[in-house]
C-alpha cells in the first residue's frame, strides 16, 4: 500500500553528481528551516550543522536490502536477481519508515532491467518525478577509476558494456541488491525517455558552471524553496572545495569504498579529455555520439586549455 | 504421530507438526512429548481462496497483510503463507514447479518469525551462539556478515543456538532455534568449504545451507550474556575507536539500536505487538550489555581477531565511545 506522501528519485549513472545534489538538498532544507529539530531527531537523530557523514539524510538508496526486506517481508537474499527485479517496482514508499526529509531516493539502476519484464525496477506509484543527473562520460570514466581503483581502460569498457551492473555477483551477500545499468547511454535513455514519471535532466557541467541557476531548477522540481538567496547560500555551502575540506576534516566520507582515497576528489570537468587516450575517447564518442549530441556535449569534445 | 521421521520437530521451545512438508532444518524431536509439555504448532498446506479477507492495515505492503493474530505473506511465483493465532502456519505453492525447499526457505524465515511474534516472543534478527553454558547474540542488517561471523565462531568452539531468528524468553534465556547457517559461495570458499558439496538454499542459487553435522549446535536454553551489533570495520579509517568493541552506553542509543534490530519491525507493528515488544526490549536492555563489534574485512583477518576476543565478557567490559563519538552513537542508531 503506497502512502500519498510525495517522493522523488535522484537517478544517475555512478559518479555523475548524485551525492552532490543530495548534499545540496540537505543543506537547502536546513537553511530553509524545513526540518524542525523534532522531525530531524525522529528521522535519524541528526544534528543540524552540515556534516557529511551525518546529515546526508535525504532518503535511502533504492537498492538497499534493508528497505526491500522490510517491504517484501522476507530476506531478499533468498531470491535471485531475476526474481527480485520483477518485484522491486511494486514495493511501496512507506510513511512509517521514512520521515519528511527522507523523500529523495538515490538510484543507480537503469529504469528497467532485462529481468523486469518491461516494468520499472523502482516503485513509481505516488512518485513525483526523477531528477536525472548526467555527466560527460569521459569524465565519468576518470572519476569511476578513482572510486573503484580500476584502470581507465576497464572503466571505459564498463561504460560501454550493455550488461553492466553494480553488485552483480550472485556469489556473495551485501547490503545492496544488483543494480542493472547497461551502457552509459542505455542508462541515460532508460530514465529520460520513460513515460511514467516526470523528469528533470541536469548536467553536472551546468551545476558546476552556473550553480545558482541549475540548483534552482532542482529545488523547484522538488517543491523546495527557490528563493535565490537561499539557493545561492546552499550552493555556496556545498561547493566542491567545501565538501572536500569537510571530507578531510571529518576523516573520510562513509560512501567512499575501501581503497578510494577520497570521495570528493576533483569535481572538475574535462579530466577525461586530459587523461584518456585518443582511442578511448573516440570509442566513447563513436558509441555514444547521438546521446552526447542530444544533451549538448560537443563531439568531439573541445580540447581543454 | 510421534515417531514418524521428520514430522515432529522442536525449536524455540515448541513442537512443530508438519505432516505434508518435511522441514529438515528444524531439529528432530528425540523424545515423545508429555501432554501439555510444550505448545504444538501446525504447519499445513491450504488453498488461500478459503482465507477470509482482511481489512487493509496501516502497515501493509503489496506483499504483506496484517491484523492482530493474522499475517498473510505473498511471494510472487513461489507461494503464499498465512500465520494465525500463534499456533498455525498455512502454506500454498504458487505452482507445481515450486519445490519443498523453496517453501521451507521462506517458511523458516518469515512465517516462523511471524508466528513467534504472534506468541509475544521477543525476536531479534541475528545469530545466537553458546559457549560454557552462556550465550551471545550477534545482530546486523541483511548483508552485514552475520552468518560469516557465526560460522567463524563455530570454528573456534562456539555452538550454534539459532540462526537468523533469535527468540529470547521473558527470563532472559536464549532458546535453541534453527540450527543452520546460510553461507554465500565466496564465504564458503574462504572457509575452505567446497560449494559443490553443499546443498544450495534454493535450486540455482549460490548460497548454501550448512546444517546437521556441518555445524555444532547447542540444544539447551542458556542465559544471554552479551548483545553485539556487527559492522564491517574499514581498514583505511584513521579512527582508532572504529577497530575496537565499544559498549553502547547511552540508554537512548541502546534502545534505538535494539529496536532497529528486532526481527521485521513491520510484522511487530502490523500484528499489534509493539507495546509488548517495547517492554521486552527495555527489560533486555536493562539486563544485558550491548556493544558494537567491528568485523575486520577478510575471513582470515576476522578469525585472527576473534581469537583474541572474549565475547562472553567483552560487551560488559568494553569502554564506551570517546566523547566525540557519543553523538555519532545516536546518529547511526
Amino acid at each position: 500500500m503506497s502512502s500519498p506522501e510525495p517522493y522523488w528519485y535522484l537517478a544517475s549513472y555512478p559518479k555523475s553528481g548524485n551525492t552532490w545534489c543530495r548534499v545540496f538538498i540537505t543543506e537547502l532544507r536546513r537553511l530553509a528551516g524545513l526540518d524542525s529539530a523534532d522531525a530531524t531527531a525522529s528521522a535519524q537523530q541528526e544534528e543540524q550543522a552540515l556534516r557529511l557523514n551525518r546529515d546526508l539524510a535525504t532518503g535511502s538508496i533504492v537498492s538497499s536490502r534493508h528497505w526491500l526486506d522490510d517491504q517484501l517481508g522476507i530476506d531478499s537474499s533468498d531470491l535471485c536477481w531475476a526474481e527480485l527485479d520483477k518485484v522491486r517496482g511494486r514495493v511501496g514508499h512507506q510513511r512509517a519508515l521514512y520521515a519528511e526529509c527522507l523523500r529523495y531516493h538515490k538510484v543507480h539502476d537503469a529504469f528497467t532491467s532485462p529481468d523486469s519484464a518491461g516494468r520499472p525496477v523502482v516503485p513509481t506509484e505516488g512518485c513525483r518525478g526523477a531528477v536525472v543527473v548526467i555527466r560527460q562520460p569521459a569524465d565519468v570514466v576518470v572519476s569511476l577509476s578513482h572510486f573503484f581503483s580500476w584502470e581507465l581502460e576497464r572503466c571505459v569498457a564498463f561504460l560501454l558494456n550493455e550488461e553492466a551492473a553494480l553488485c552483480r555477483s550472485s556469489k556473495r551477500g551485501g547490503q545492496q541488491v544488483r543494480q542493472f545499468m547497461g551502457s552509459w547511454a542505455n542508462h541515460v535513455h532508460s530514465w529520460v525517455d520513460q513515460q511514467e514519471i516526470p523528469v528533470l535532466v541536469l548536467r553536472y557541467e551546468d551545476l558546476l558552471a552556473q550553480p545558482e541557476e541549475h540548483f534552482g531548477w532542482l529545488a523547484g522540481f522538488l517543491d523546495l524553496p527557490t528563493d535565490p538567496e537561499l539557493i545561492d547560500q546552499a550552493a555556496a555551502n556545498t561547493r566542491f572545495e567545501k565538501l572536500r575540506s569537510k571530507e578531510d576534516s571529518e576523516g573520510g566520507f562513509h560512501e567512499r569504498p575501501e581503497g578510494c582515497e577520497r570521495f570528493f576528489r576533483s569535481g572538475r570537468s574535462g579530466e577525461g579529455q586530459e587523461q584518456l587516450t585518443a582511442e578511448q575517447l573516440s570509442q566513447l564518442e563513436d558509441t555514444f555520439s547521438s546521446t552526447l549530441k542530444r544533451f549538448g556535449y560537443a563531439v568531439p569534445a573541445p580540447v581543454p586549455h | 504421530m510421534p515417531g514418524v521421521t521428520g514430522q515432529h520437530r522442536e525449536a524455540f521451545g515448541l513442537i512443530w507438526h508438519s505432516p505434508a512438508l518435511d522441514i529438515p532444518e528444524l531439529p528432530e524431536r528425540l523424545v515423545e512429548p508429555r501432554s501439555g509439555d510444550m505448545a504444538a504448532i501446525d504447519i499445513v498446506p491450504e488453498a488461500p481462496k478459503g482465507w477470509p479477507d482482511l481489512p487493509p492495515g496501516p502497515h501493509d505492503t503489496p506483499f504483506l497483510q496484517m491484523a492482530r493474530g493474522d499475517l498473510r505473506l505473498t511471494i510472487d511465483d513461489i507461494g503464499r503463507f498465512r500465520i494465525t493465532g500463534g499456533d498455525r502456519i498455512a502454506w500454498h505453492r504458487a505452482h507445481p514447479g515450486v519445490s519443498d525447499q523453496d517453501i521451507c526457505t521462506f517458511l523458516l524465515g518469515s512465517a516462523v518469525g511471524a508466528l513467534l511474534i504472534q506468541r509475544g516472543s521477543l525476536v531479534l534478527h541475528g545469530n545466537a551462539l553458546e559457549k560454557d553454558g552462556q550465550a551471545i547474540v550477534c545482530m546486523g542488517h541483511s548483508g552485514a556478515g552475520k552468518s560469516t561471523l557465526a560460522y567463524a565462531l563455530i570454528q573456534q568452539g562456539w555452538r550454534l543456538l539459532a540462526d537468523d531468528l533469535v527468540a529470547i524468553s521473558p527470563d532472559g534465556l536464549v532458546l535453541p532455534g534453527i540450527p543452520r547457517i546460510k553461507l554465500w559461495h565466496d564465504a564458503a570458499k574462504a572457509f575452505d568449504l567446497d560449494p559443490l558439496q553443499l546443498p544450495p538454499i534454493r535450486q540455482g542459487m549460490h548460497k548454501y545451507l550448512l546444517m546437521g553435522e556441518a555445524v555444532q549446535r547447542a540444544t539447551e536454553a542458556v542465559p544471554l550474556q552479551a548483545l553485539y551489533l556487527i559492522h564491517q570495520h574499514r581498514n583505511d579509517t584513521p579512527d582508532t575507536d572504529a577497530s575496537r568493541i565499544i559498549r553502547i552506553t547511552s540508554q537512548k542509543a541502546a534502545a534505538l539500536r535494539l529496536r532497529n534490530q528486532a526481527f521485521r519491525p513491520r510484522f511487530v507493528r502490523g500484528l499489534g505487538q509493539e507495546g509488548l515488544n517495547f517492554m521486552a526490549l527495555a527489560r533486555l536492555q536493562s539486563r544485558v550489555p550491548l556493544a558494537s563489534l567491528p568485523l575486520p574485512a577478510g575471513i582470515a583477518a576476522m578469525q585472527d581477531w576473534l581469537e583474541r576476543q572474549d565475547l562472553l565478557q567483552a560487551a560488559a567490559t568494553a569502554k564506551g565511545p570517546a566523547l566525540a563519538q557519543q553523538d555519532a552513537e545516536m546518529v547511526t542508531a
